[in-house]
């Protein structure tokens, strides 16, 4: 393998990169987990903020390394990554979501990851051999299952409220989901930690693999690397941009206490299961998928469907989008690294 | 999707529609003491008691609307919208009673044309009002609902112009001051009750055109 003959300072370039990725991750998507409790006013932008990056960190003890051994190990094939390949999927992975969160467009971080990974390979194999479908379908099929079973859990659960406190007003009954809304927005932030902090813990581990520095044996990853890619995604999303808040908890439809806690626990719910089943999926998909559900309950109507129509093309995009750009920035690093 | 999952409280259609059968039964006790003025055959005093009944009735009924809409978590339509409806009913029918009693509290022993004209109007008004009412909860009627919506407004506009022939009247040369005062003050009551309905209606249109 190439990859044998990787430097050191290689090395820890393509990690730094990969842990600037998580970083930008939480900058990107951490915000979704938040959006609901700021739009409803429970917690000021800063605690908000301070509270989402907790929950991020903390599910390092909650999670098994599950979707992280699907995407470092049952993505591609690793016997065709080098480093130029890890590279490629960095930059295409990064320049994507940095060009989705200029415009505001909630993306995913993790199809962006996906799919420069996969780009990557493909342009070094010039074939499709190395896609490991089993968990590349795995992936693409919740792209779709993800947002639909948002959208379900979202909406029995505002059912369900609804049923449970109907001879209250919401007023009276949003004086319980103040708090119940902080539980639910812990839940879903916890939920992204596990499931985005282990795609890039994946990357660093298939480059460990790649380099010779590890195997496909979980003993043989360094727990520094989890706790750095924990940390990185805690950070950013501390750090993270107000831009997505906006679009997440405001113009899909309008959320209330009620609502919000109804759409974030929707939200933690798919993706706990998710990542204990070890797939990888889209926060920010899942997140659209539980308002929209709850918002359906509430009334059709209050769905602006038009934004959620916005939102699906930049979902159909991210994979081609990322992937292109990873394959021409492997092209670049054969030339130059 | 889920929505018809929620709990659907059709109570408050049901509610909004028995207030206005009160509204319509106070406006036809308030026309047939209007033409029975004059007639030594007319219970002008049970007549009076009717409309305050119906008022009573009503106030019920606004109470229980506002009583459950606290204690309920959905709303059929919205919140809002029901509060605003079900004033508008009522402040119609607290205006009816308040024709009513200015009859007694004016004196006033003989009705005009123009004073049962704007009676039987503001009937038809409520009548019509009434049945829009009992529609809300019907999507398929929508249509039937805003035509009777739009022919209540147009009621009203038509009493406008009866309220001001009916004044020009008045102040014709060598009239009655105290007969002029009285019925100024009369009409003007009178036309409010259309007033109302029109405040209603416009509502109704709101809720419709939310709900289309």
């Amino acid at each position: 393998m190439e990859g044998l003959n990787m430097s050191i300072w290689t090395l820890g370039l393509l990690i730094a990169i990969a842990l600037a990725f998580d970083f930008m991750n939480g900058f990107h998507d951490g915000a979704n987990s938040i959006s609901t409790i700021v739009a409803t006013g429970a917690l000021t932008p800063k605690q908000a903020v301070l509270f989402a990056a907790f929950f991020n960190f903390a599910a390092l003890w909650v999670f098994q390394l599950k979707v992280a051994a699907t995407i470092g190990k049952g993505t591609v094939d690793p016997a065709f990554v080098d480093y130029y390949v890890i590279f490629g999927a960095l930059i295409g992975a990064l320049a994507w979501n940095i060009i989705t969160w200029y415009y505001g467009i909630p993306s995913s971080s993790s199809h962006a990851l996906v799919g420069g990974l996969v780009g990557a390979t493909v342009a070094k194999s010039q074939s499709g051999a190395p896609i490991v479908w089993e968990g590349f379908g795995k992936i693409l099929a919740f792209i779709i299952i993800s947002p639909l079973v948002g959208m379900l859990i979202g909406g029995l659960l505002m059912v369900l409220v609804a049923w449970i406190f109907r001879n209250k007003s919401p007023h009276q009954a949003g004086k319980f989901f103040k708090s119940a809304q902080l539980f639910a927005a812990g839940a879903y932030s916890l939920g992204h930690g596990g499931n985005d902090a282990q795609k890039t813990i994946g990357i660093i581990w298939l480059l460990m693999i790649t380099a010779g520095v590890a195997t496909k044996d979980q003993s043989t990853l360094p727990m520094w690397v989890v706790y750095s890619c924990y940390f990185a995604i805690a950070w950013g999303t501390y750090l993270g941009g107000w831009r997505i808040v906006k679009t997440m908890g405001t113009k899909i439809t309008k959320l209330n206490s009620v609502s919000g806690s109804c759409a974030s626990m929707g939200g933690a719910i798919t993706l706990g299961l998710a990542t204990l089943g070890g797939i990888p999926v889209s926060t920010t998909h899942t997140i659209t998928g539980a308002i929209i559900g709850v918002g359906a309950a509430n009334d059709v109507k209050a769905v602006r469907w038009a934004i959620t129509a916005n939102l699906f093309v930049a979902w159909v995009l991210t994979i081609p989008a990322a992937g292109l750009i990873a394959a021409i920035f492997w092209w670049i690093g054969t030339k130059f690294l | 999707m889920f929505s018809s999952l929620m709990p659907q409280r059709k109570e408050f259609f049901e509610m909004l529609a028995a207030h206005s059968e009160q509204v319509v039964a106070g406006a036809n006790a308030t026309l047939r003491l209007i033409n029975g003025l004059g007639d030594a055959k007319t219970d002008l005093e049970g007549l009076v008691k009717e409309v305050n009944d119906h008022e009573q009735a009503g106030d019920h009924i606004k109470a229980k609307v506002i009583e459950r809409l606290h204690q309920s978590f959905t709303t059929p339509i919205n919140r809002d919208q029901i509060h605003s409806l079900i004033d508008d009913l009522d402040m119609t029918l607290n205006v009816l009673q308040s024709v009513a009693n200015a009859v007694g509290m004016y004196n006033i022993k003989q009705s005009t044309v123009e004073a049962r004209e704007l009676a039987s109007l503001s009937a038809d008004a409520c009548m019509r009002l009434n049945r829009a009412v009992a529609a809300l909860a019907d999507k398929t009627r929508s249509g039937e609902t805003l035509n009777l919506c739009k022919e209540v407004e147009e009621i009203e506009s038509k009493a406008d112009k009866v309220q001001h022939k009916a004044i020009s009247a008045l102040f014709q040369e060598g009239a009655n001051v105290w007969q002029t005062m009285k019925l100024r003050e009369f009409y003007s009551l009178q036309e409010s009750v259309l007033d109302c309905c029109q405040e209603a209606a416009k509502m109704i249109e709101e809720i419709l055109i939310e709900n289309s």
